[in-house]
């Protein structure tokens, strides 16, 4: 009986945890963010940094990925694999150095340089806010978010931040940010069905340093112009014109997210080596393949997310050629 | 694989092996599914280590290369840069494509992210974000330049990085446990070729593309399928706090595809 009364105050507790959070949510960001409006930011700026709210701590989590130098251990989990994980992030000369070692099997590491403070997020560019602020409120419209707090990740104090999507075009996820730092320790992806699909857990972090310099924000541009258009998408994705390039072969890569499921339409040529028609799935990630047949030529479109398949199928389908799109 | 092939390899790869001892791993070689992939490990934990340029390799040319090796046996350099002519990066040199080179960058997959953003960013201000003139702001060229400007970085942050190195300044990695030598002038991969390499076996992940429904992907569709999966991945790791999921992501393309 008394274990019985526990968990009832436990739960009463957790509800009304949840209750408040969604509501301190609804707030617009407080005004005394102190990256508010910047167009450069100290990371010293984080520190002392203590959210109240969902969105406090995922603006916070999104400057806390470009502010720590750190190495830490981590697993994967996906459907048919667990891999254990070294991985090193690191701040020098205004380039985030990242890489992934795989401690199992055969060594194979993965390196990735990319610009302190460019982020691919871009909704609507309004100079007072934040990018991380408006990326967070945009979240804020497309999943119902959740804060818990008083959980630990790898021996670390946490808080659980679960966004649960209010259609099922794109899949529920969780993460687990580390209290002291905002970093993220955990993430889980679930299915529409609520089945887990892919886990990242770090199990060890060593020596999160923050970064003394000053970050620059970086602002992409527009996105290059292309003959085709992606006439469907589902709600609140949006192209992430720093992240969409024209790369070799005449392929075009454009990148749409929500902020946080992301989806790229590929658009090439046909040649020999192209794909049939269909839906494929790797792993999360689902491809999706049509042909389209204009004047000229025949042309793959290519699209490829981590979004349940038929999305994908209805996006490819929705991809049409127009003319003179900047003139 | 056994201890023996894999010292085996260990010393072809250093130059230290006799010919005889050369043709005998080499035709061994396609009855040993993960030899192949361990001699291509060896190169990148060497590549690494020499911190080699050309090993900046932003897709997994593994299957497209081998299946060319396949059918053609010598003039690797052109070979090579036919594969490698499609992926915006710079062609390899004759040297790069006859050694190691090729062979190694299939396990290391350096990341240049400035190539997005050396283009496609200012820093709020109107000023370029990169130093470098806005004019060579043209896609296409932009990988080899991104790969001159953020060079790979190994694994050990000082200039000279060597295995003892690399396992001091981070305790979190396992120290590699290659041995390192000059580079080597064995080239290779055109023996690999006579021993014969069969597809059906060579991208380990090739067989186990099985449950990517209309199976009959061919490793031409694999290499194709590993490429868009990889420009995805690194697109998505911009987006929001976590780019730890999809850079591991880009990882499973290249080593367990459609597992």
């Amino acid at each position: 009986m008394p274990q019985l009364m526990t968990r009832n105050v436990f739960t009463t507790i957790a509800l009304t945890y949840a209750l408040y959070s969604v509501l301190l949510f609804a707030y617009p960001v407080s005004a005394d963010e102190p990256w508010l409006g910047t167009k450069t930011l100290n990371c010293s700026a984080l520190e002392g940094q203590s959210p109240t709210n969902a969105q406090q701590w995922l603006s916070m989590s999104l400057w806390a990925s470009h502010c720590y130098s750190y190495q830490a251990r981590a697993v994967t989990i996906d459907e048919s694999e667990i891999s254990t994980l070294a991985l090193s992030h690191r701040i020098q000369d205004g380039i985030r150095q990242q890489v992934v070692q795989y401690l199992d099997g055969p060594s194979m590491s993965i390196e990735r340089h990319v610009r302190v403070g460019h982020w691919g997020w871009m909704s609507a560019p309004e100079a007072d806010v934040s990018i991380p602020t408006q990326w967070a409120e945009h979240l804020g419209d497309i999943y119902a978010i959740s804060l818990e707090g008083d959980k630990r990740v790898a021996g670390r104090d946490a808080v659980q931040i679960t966004f649960d999507p209010h259609d099922t075009d794109r899949y529920p996820r969780q993460w687990w940010l580390d209290a002291a730092t905002g970093l993220v320790l955990k993430h889980v992806l679930r299915n529409t069905d609520d089945d887990i699909l892919e886990t990242f857990q770090v199990t060890q972090l060593q020596d999160p340093e923050r970064f003394s310099g000053n970050v620059d924000i970086g602002y992409p541009e527009s996105a290059p112009s292309t003959d085709w258009q992606v006439n469907w998408l589902p709600r609140g994705f949006q192209l992430q014109s720093g992240v969409s390039r024209e790369l070799s072969d005449g392929r075009v890569q454009q990148l749409y997210s929500d902020g946080l499921a992301t989806v790229s339409v590929f658009v090439e040529p046909v040649s020999a080596s192209s794909f049939l028609p269909g839906v494929h799935r790797l792993g999360v990630s689902a491809v999706a393949v049509e042909r389209y047949q204009d004047s000229n030529a025949v042309h793959q479109v290519v699209a490829i997310g981590e979004v349940p398949p038929e999305v994908l199928r209805r996006v490819v389908r929705s991809v049409e050629r127009v003319d003179n799109v900047s003139e | 694989m056994s201890q023996n092939t894999r010292e085996s390899l260990s010393a072809l790869m250093d130059g230290e092996s006799e010919e005889f001892e050369l043709r005998r791993v080499l035709k061994s070689l396609p009855d040993n599914a993960d030899a192949a992939d361990t001699w291509r490990r060896y190169h990148l934990a060497r590549s690494v280590m020499q911190r080699e340029l050309g090993v900046d390799v932003t897709v997994d040319l593994s299957a497209g290369v081998m299946a060319r090796l396949q059918e053609e046996s010598v003039p690797l350099a052109d070979t090579a840069s036919e594969v490698l002519k499609g992926k915006s990066r710079k062609a390899p040199t004759v040297s790069f494509a006859r050694g190691a080179g090729v062979a190694a960058a299939v396990s290391l997959m350096v990341i240049t992210g400035a190539q997005y953003f050396n283009t496609g960013f200012d820093n709020g201000n109107g000023n370029p974000a990169v130093d470098r003139p806005n004019s060579v702001a043209n896609a296409p060229s932009m990988p080899a330049n991104a790969a001159q400007q953020v060079q790979p970085v190994s694994l050990a942050s000082s200039e000279s990085s060597r295995a003892s190195v690399a396992g001091r300044n981070m305790p979190m990695f396992e120290p590699t446990p290659f041995r390192l030598n000059g580079q080597s002038t064995n080239s290779g991969l055109m023996n690999v070729s006579e021993g014969g390499f069969s597809t059906s076996q060579l991208p380990p992940s090739a067989a186990s593309t099985s449950n990517v429904q209309h199976s009959a992907l061919d490793v031409e569709q694999v290499r194709l399928l590993r490429s868009y999966l990889e420009q995805h991945a690194h697109g998505a790791a911009y987006g929001n706090s976590d780019s730890w999921l999809p850079l591991t992501r880009s990882a499973m393309s290249a080593s367990s595809l459609g597992q």
